[in-house]
């Protein structure tokens, strides 16, 4: 459940992000400081379809693929 | 969502067209898939500035579910998702267009990672872009991509999968007898997950086409068959979209242009099949300040483009500008200013 919750934020701050983005970081530091925060928390596989793939193959769970 | 592997994507680089269809503009979207690559469906709407009025936690939770019951049913509704799957795309990868050919298919994180980035709305218009190169005008589908519900008259509540909340009074829907409080459950035989679902089947069809619903009332589910009449996607509004950036340098020299208010048509005295478009911002610097170098100011009103003097929304100037004109042509364009008609000569790219 703690997962579930996590995941969800993550999403939750993906989606709010639509709305502001953080005014003094550089666009540079965003993507690296969000890179870093979705590898660190590893809910997320990031940026490697494959990977996802292969592991819903190995325990046939279905995909969830976000592009933001 | 711990059910799912969940995978997050964050460039369009080496994106696989083959696979990932999707409204471009969008600055989130989702996909619900199974290893063996079939879609079981597609989340992320929008329909106007506000990415919010068409999308929440809720309605993502809603297709979230969705979607797990489709795996669960899962290969025995293969052929109820046949409709779902891609289409042959132009190019299998972005970096095909000659546009986006500068483009690797690695970010470069230890270098220019925000340069080295390809967005999906460029991939948009990278493809309106072959059109405009070659002098040809740009197609419907491609100028008016992934429709809205509400261009059939369905308006749709964000917190659920799809139910409506309201029918236009004489829209395609409405003739089908959709209603409000009504759940769209499939859409020509495909499960509904969210909103972009029919958004697919729209973006897919053609003037004099007939989709049919599957929906849940009051009482027994019922089919409804809405037909499209002809023009119906020229209705779609494109101004949002972060990819019209790029027509308005091309077609209007970097107008950001609104429509006038009931108020603002009657003081300038023009009727409701009159064009005017109020001109709310200009490009400042090249190659978007074209207008701006023709004489163009904020505050004017236009009343004939090219000629075209009929009411047209700000979304049917850009496709008129893509359509029916060609880079390099010269525009006269007659705009009102404090009460006199200004004709300038408005320079297209």
């Amino acid at each position: 459940m703690r997962q579930f919750v996590l995941a969800l934020a993550i999403l939750g701050s993906l989606t709010l992000s639509l709305r502001a983005e953080e005014p003094t970081m550089t666009r540079a530091e965003q993507v690296l400081g969000d890179k870093a925060d979705v590898e660190d928390a590893g809910l997320w596989i990031y940026n490697d379809l494959d990977k996802g793939i292969a592991e819903a193959k190995s325990n046939g769970m279905p995909i969830l693929v976000v592009f933001r | 969502m711990e059910q799912f592997v969940r995978v997050r994507m964050v460039q369009a680089n080496a994106m696989d067209l083959t696979r990932f269809q999707f409204d471009y503009d969008l600055t989130f979207a989702a996909f619900f898939m199974n290893a063996d690559g079939t879609i079981y469906g597609r989340f992320g709407s929008r329909a106007s500035q506000d990415a919010m009025e068409t999308m929440s936690m809720d309605g993502f939770a809603h297709a979230l579910q969705g979607a797990l019951d489709i795996h669960d049913d899962y290969p025995s509704n293969s052929a109820a998702l046949a409709g779902k799957q891609p289409v042959t795309p132009r190019y299998e990868r972005p970096e095909q267009y000659p546009m986006l050919a500068s483009y690797g298919e690695e970010l470069e994180y230890e270098g220019e990672v925000v340069k080295s980035c390809m967005h999906c709305h460029q991939i948009n218009e990278a493809e309106r872009m072959l059109y405009r190169d070659a002098k040809e005008p740009v197609p419907d589908k491609v100028m008016f991509p992934w429709p809205s519900p509400r261009i059939i008259g369905l308006a749709l509540d964000r917190l659920q999968q799809a139910t409506v909340t309201e029918v236009a009074q004489g829209s395609p829907a409405d003739d089908a007898g959709i209603r409000a409080g009504d759940v769209l459950e499939s859409v020509d035989g495909q499960p509904i997950v969210a909103f972009a679902d029919i958004q697919w089947v729209l973006h897919h069809a053609d003037d004099g086409d007939h989709i049919r619903f599957r929906v849940k009332g009051d009482g027994a589910a019922r089919d409804a068959t809405v037909t499209l009449p002809p023009g119906w996607r020229k209705n779609t509004n494109i101004a949002w979209r972060v990819s019209s950036w790029d027509v308005r340098r091309m077609g209007t020299g970097g107008l950001v242009l609104r429509p006038l208010s009931d108020e603002q048509r009657a003081a300038a005295e023009l009727d409701t099949e009159a064009l005017g478009l109020r001109v709310d911002g200009l490009g400042q610097w090249p190659p978007h300040n074209y207008a701006k170098k023709a004489g163009f100011l904020k505050e004017d009103i236009i009343v004939a483009f090219d000629g075209q003097t009929h009411a047209m929304t700000r979304s049917q100037l850009l496709a008129y500008t893509m359509q029916e004109t060609t880079a390099g042509k010269v525009i006269p364009v007659t705009v009102l200013r404090d009460g006199a008609r200004v004709t300038l000569d408005l320079p297209t790219q």
